[in-house]
């Protein structure tokens, strides 16, 4: 617990920091505009910035020595498998729909997600993969016009 | 004149199709446990962009207060909260259920809804265009008043630490000013990436944080248990029928009000209507073992406050829940501002919208009472059917907002930070809210500036009762977030 409060805090901190960089970068290099913008965009940024410091601060100090009790519901490793195979079917996914296009991409993808969920008849998912895909097609590349990356390999 | 101009607008075939559309499928994802109308809000708000405006906002409407009558379904049924707010219904539901009055129970639940739906509505109809009359009167300084008040929402939506609350809230924030400053145009925290530098989009983010983050949730806790209990007879007593009306009634005049406040979302109104129904009571005691009016306070009070919600929004352009946030979101990808000139600039618009509400209503009385059974059955479809095809709409629905694929690698990212989040108890709704805001928040304050510096807010007697307005209001909210059991708080992160 002490550890995710740290991660916690470190994390605010590190977000602030950015945001508080950003902002002195656009407070110095100030362009003509700003001169009847008094708060600027880069004191806006430090403002917000400076909240969000204070809260990781307070986050660290509040809760480091003495971590709020927290019920953590025991995950089974299977069910950690498969949020992980979920995740990487997504990253998959989405590079593959640069690579091979929409509709190929997501024929694998439901292929892939509907094994990882566990659905046992593979008939069944080859057809629900063709199905859902070609309905998907349909509905937003046919019917709404959505233009997807035609892929490297087609192109 | 205008009401009934609205009412027979929202009467053409396709407003009454997009109406059925947005009730059955509130209902749908109010009946599915691990669903909620944020995240289906969010994930049909990129499909919406392809409808017309109001066909879309009666449909995402519907869909909002529909999910506030299926939620207590599952509830009553079996014991799961359909959304957040249904939880204090599972407490005198499901007892009602294993009694084998569980017909009972949704009845009172739906009827109960229907009321504080439609007085809710009327209510709409007649203060709404009220409040627009003093439209003229808001310049940006007024406006940063009621962004300030709006703010105060975050607190209500921290659920058990305040802290993680108002921090998921200013990073919310500060990822708005990503992208081009609104007033100089010059690029913050572009960092040489050409999606930076055109800045995060609110639909992408939302699916993430809520479409993306619930199926990885779900993948990891597995799937819902199944429906086998009996209904038993619909319709109460009398001498029952009459306690849970009064109740509703009761709960009603509770939540109304509730609704029109930012910060106090309808799970909040639900356990004071409960709270309120144990304590004016001849028998507090039988509460939690299936009181009738257990189930009707806290349904209508529900319904009340998300109904009431749609004031604020309209006609000042304040969300007050994190699922008028995304239509407030909506209404602005049209090109609509919500604000105090709304109603006057968008008339037809406005009117429309609140007669389908009235239509909407009944609608979902008659999909709640004789539909009950098949809702009761649709609550049982696999999760492993459903998984699949919700990222595959998350995918779409991310691309096709700008048609980027850099947006589908943020909602992948904002998806596992939303899982993070859930896992570790920090709340989601306040990192969406912040971010809504955030945009306005800034040009709102920076215009008020250079109108006149600091101290122009003092000048102004309605941004100052705005400012008051938001202190009282945030120590209510923290005042009633006390009352909340706190196990509850952290299951249900997304108030």
């Amino acid at each position: 617990m002490k550890n995710t409060v740290l991660i916690e805090g470190i994390l605010l901190l590190v977000i602030s920091l950015t945001g508080m960089t950003e902002g002195l970068r656009l407070v110095i290099y100030k362009d003509s505009y700003t001169l009847y913008d008094p708060l600027g965009p880069g004191l806006y940024a430090i403002f917000i910035s400076i909240g969000l410091m204070t809260l990781g601060v307070v986050h660290l100090l509040a809760h480091y020595r003495k971590p709020p009790v927290m019920e953590m519901v025991p995950v089974d490793k299977k069910m950690k498998i498969r949020l992980m195979s979920t995740i990487a079917a997504c990253v998959v996914y989405v590079f593959l729909i640069s690579i091979v296009g929409y509709l190929l991409a997501t024929i694998l993808f439901f292929f892939l997600e509907f094994r990882i969920e566990r659905v046992k008849s593979w008939p069944l998912v080859v057809v629900l993969s063709l199905v859902l895909s070609g309905f998907y097609y349909l509905l937003f590349v046919q019917y709404c016009n959505m233009v997807f990356p035609r892929g490297i390999i087609f192109r | 004149m205008d009401l009934i101009q609205g009412i027979i607008n929202s009467l053409s075939l396709s407003n009454l199709l997009y109406c059925f559309i947005g009730c059955s499928l509130g209902t749908l994802v109010g009946v599915l446990p691990g669903l909620g109308p944020a995240a289906t809000l969010s994930i049909l708000l990129p499909i919406t962009m392809h409808l017309d405006p109001t066909g879309s906002i009666i449909m995402l409407a519907g869909l909002a207060y529909g999910a506030q009558y299926g939620g207590s379904t599952t509830s009553i049924l079996v014991n799961i909260p359909g959304e957040a707010a249904s939880v204090a219904t599972c407490w005198d539901g499901f007892p009602m259920t294993k009694q084998g009055r569980g017909g009972e129970a949704l009845w009172i639940a739906a009827v109960g809804s229907f009321i504080a739906g439609t007085l809710g509505v009327i209510a709409l109809s007649f203060i709404g265009p009220g409040i627009a009359k003093h439209a003229l009167k808001f310049g940006p300084p007024e406006y940063f008043g009621i962004f300030v008040l709006s703010l105060t929402l975050l607190i209500s939506l921290s659920g058990a630490s305040l802290i993680k609350g108002l921090g998921a809230g200013l990073v919310g924030i500060l990822l708005t000013s990503i992208g081009v400053d609104p007033v100089t145009g010059v690029t913050r925290f572009g960092f040489g990436v050409t999606g930076m530098m055109r800045g995060l989009d609110l639909v992408t983010l939302a699916i993430g944080i809520y479409g993306v983050a619930e199926i990885l949730v779900s993948a990891e806790a597995g799937i819902a248990k199944i429906y086998e209990g009996k209904l038993g007879k619909m319709m109460p007593r009398w001498k029952e029928m009459k306690k849970g009306l009064l109740a509703s009634l009761r709960a009603t005049g509770l939540g109304f009000p509730l609704g029109l406040l930012p910060g106090l979302s309808p799970i909040i109104s639900s356990f004071l209507a409960y709270d309120l129904e144990k304590k004016v009571s001849k028998y507090p005691e039988k509460f939690g073992t299936g009181v009738i009016e257990g189930v009707a306070g806290s349904e209508a009070a529900n319904n009340a406050t998300a109904q009431a919600g749609f004031i604020p929004l309209m006609c000042l352009g304040i969300p007050t829940n994190p699922v008028n946030a995304i239509i407030l979101g909506a209404l602005m990808l049209y090109g609509l501002k919500p604000g105090p000139a709304f109603v006057v600039q968008n008339k037809e618009f406005f009117w429309t919208v609140v007669g389908s509400m009235y239509i909407g209503n009944a609608m979902l009385l008659i999909l709640n009472l004789p539909l009950v059974g098949l809702w009761a059955r649709v609550s049982v479809i696999p999760y492993k059917y459903l998984a699949p095809t919700i990222l595959g709409i998350c995918v779409v629905g991310a691309y096709s907002s700008r048609n980027a694929m850099f947006d589908v690698w943020v909602a992948l990212g904002a998806g596992v930070v939303g899982y993070l989040m859930r896992k570790k108890n920090w709340p989601q709704a306040p990192l969406l809210m912040g971010f809504i805001l955030g945009d306005m928040v800034e040009i709102s304050l920076r215009q008020s500036l250079s109108m006149g510096g600091p101290l122009i807010f003092f000048n102004r007697p309605i941004t100052i009762a705005f400012f008051i307005s938001a202190v009282i209001l945030a120590i209510l909210s923290v005042k009633f977030l006390k009352r909340i059991p706190k196990q509850i708080l952290e299951d249900k992160s997304d108030l």
